[in-house]
């Protein structure tokens, strides 16, 4: 694994490059903060050891620079510091460094934390196995466009609203709301076991074929719940089984495989419920055209106690105008790549 | 481990290594397995650590004395800072701690003049002290 070393001492930046390169690392230095923010830029570097105190640039303001720009894989920063102290590790942390070595380094702490790093980089690979997953589970059915994109969003929004709700503290924290981003794309990973003809079928489906097409929820349920079985320290499983299973159910007890009623449905799946609705009405699809946000917001509030659960029926509200710009974010896109078709066509 | 191994082979020639390990003071100038354990018991690029340091020492040193004289503390505090840190990474702790003396009366800024002087003074007595002691190991190994 490349790590870059942001050491603007060359016997330091040296003897680290020694030892991290006898660990396996393959090394590159930076001398300042600068340059090593260009490099990190390039995409080339997941895993950084910065020196605190630098002149220009500092340690600290690399890290804040490099969380304050959205990158496609994360970056993880161990701090080099002769600091010590709480207040200096909070200020570190602060700035969103992920790890500490203390000045002068010892090789097999050096090589204990790039381990952590590796693992936690390694669990980032995870959640894009997870999302690469739902997108194949998806790909058969090419009308969604980036329902998937847009659905883990809404997710993600709904629980970070609960999270400040005090009757829903408790259960939806932060690591709450990041396993409802990761796993809420796997909500409809049963639909590989529906055939062709149903799932892509343009016209009103006939009750026999909804309830082969129902089943889909069933069979995702049951896959995941044999995963998480087998991996109980695995809680994300457990989270996008019970998602797969009850993201139909509706809180009146209407709703499918089981017809389950309030409570007794899982909070990640009445969460799930009504991000999918939502996504459902606002974006066209090969039974129908999309609904303005005004609609999808009508058709919640009539639901509400009825498909949907009133609290998160209140999140929406809280957050309609976060809905509303994941919403307009990804029409742009679409819109975007048509626009570059239609020159590709006439060129 | 291969470094304690490497150091073991060195402790055979005791007398060079007792030269090199102690100055015409007590304490030592660094700790020689500390060094090697950090460079992987690669005892070749520990000399050549050590060798780039001691010429590094050199320029910053002057470079901090003239900034002393100057009176500009700020610029005494960085060098100092730098010293500090590659002393404590080539394991020249004595050498990192009066690094650390002249950083901090640095940072106190003007009024402390006589503190950053004294400091000063011992920090150049212990650069001496330093390079005195260690071209026994660079020479012998």
């Amino acid at each position: 694994m490349r790590v870059l070393v942001v050491e603007d001492d060359w016997i330091t930046g040296q003897m680290l490059t020694h030892a991290l390169e006898s660990l396996g690392y393959s090394v590159t230095v930076a001398d300042d903060g600068e340059e090593a923010y260009r490099r990190i830029r390039s995409g080339e570097f997941r895993l950084v050891v910065s020196d605190w105190e630098m002149p220009g640039m500092s340690g600290l303001e690399l890290c804040r620079k490099i969380r304050s720009r959205t990158s496609a894989g994360y970056v993880y920063v161990i701090l080099l510091t002769s600091y010590r102290g709480v207040e200096n590790i909070v200020r570190g942390l602060d700035a969103g460094a992920d790890d500490y070595l203390t000045k002068p380094f010892k090789t097999d702490e050096l090589a204990m934390r790039l381990r952590v790093g590796e693992r936690i980089l390694s669990l980032e690979s995870r959640d894009m196995t997870i999302f690469a997953l739902a997108k194949l589970a998806e790909s058969r059915d090419s009308e969604t466009g980036e329902h998937l994109e847009r659905m883990r969003e809404y997710c993600r929004i709904l629980a970070d609203e609960l999270s400040i709700n005090p009757q829903y503290t408790d259960v939806v924290d932060g690591e709450y709301v990041a396993q409802m981003y990761l796993t809420s794309p796997l909500h409809d990973i049963g639909k590989v076991g529906i055939p062709d003809t149903i799932l892509l079928k343009p016209g009103k489906l006939t009750e026999k074929e909804f309830e082969i097409m129902k089943e889909h929820a069933l069979i995702g349920g049951r896959t995941l719940e044999s995963v998480a079985e087998r991996h109980p320290e695995a809680a994300y499983l457990q989270m996008a089984r019970d998602i797969a299973l009850t993201h139909h159910e509706r809180i009146d007890g209407t709703g499918y495989p089981y017809g389950l009623s309030g409570d007794s449905i899982p909070l990640c799946g009445r969460i799930a419920a009504l991000a999918d609705v939502y996504d459902a009405l606002t974006s066209k699809r090969v039974y129908k055209n999309a609904y303005d946000h005004e609609f999808a917001k009508e058709y919640i509030l009539d639901q509400r106690n009825k498909h949907f659960d009133s609290d998160i029926v209140d999140a929406f509200l809280s957050r309609e105008d976060d809905f509303l710009s994941v919403s307009l974010k990804f029409q742009e896109r679409i819109l975007d790549s048509m626009t570059y078709e239609a020159i590709l066509t006439t060129a | 481990m291969l470094a304690h191994i490497l150091i073991s082979e060195i402790a055979m020639s005791a007398a060079r290594v007792k030269t090199y390990l102690t100055s015409h003071e007590s304490t030592p100038v660094l700790d020689l397995p500390q060094l090697v354990e950090r460079c992987m018991g690669d005892l070749a690029f520990a000399e050549r650590c050590l060798t780039k340091f001691r010429q590094q020492l050199n320029a910053d040193v002057e470079r901090l004395e003239e900034s002393v004289q100057a009176g500009d503390s700020f610029e005494a505090a960085r060098i100092a800072h730098l010293i500090k840190g590659a002393a404590a990474t080539v394991a020249a702790s004595p050498l990192a701690e009066t690094a650390s003396a002249v950083e901090n009366a640095a940072r106190q800024g003007y009024s402390r003049d006589a503190d950053l002087l004294t400091a000063t003074t011992n920090l150049v007595e212990e650069v001496r002290r330093f390079t005195n002691a260690v071209p026994t190991f660079t020479k012998n190994t």
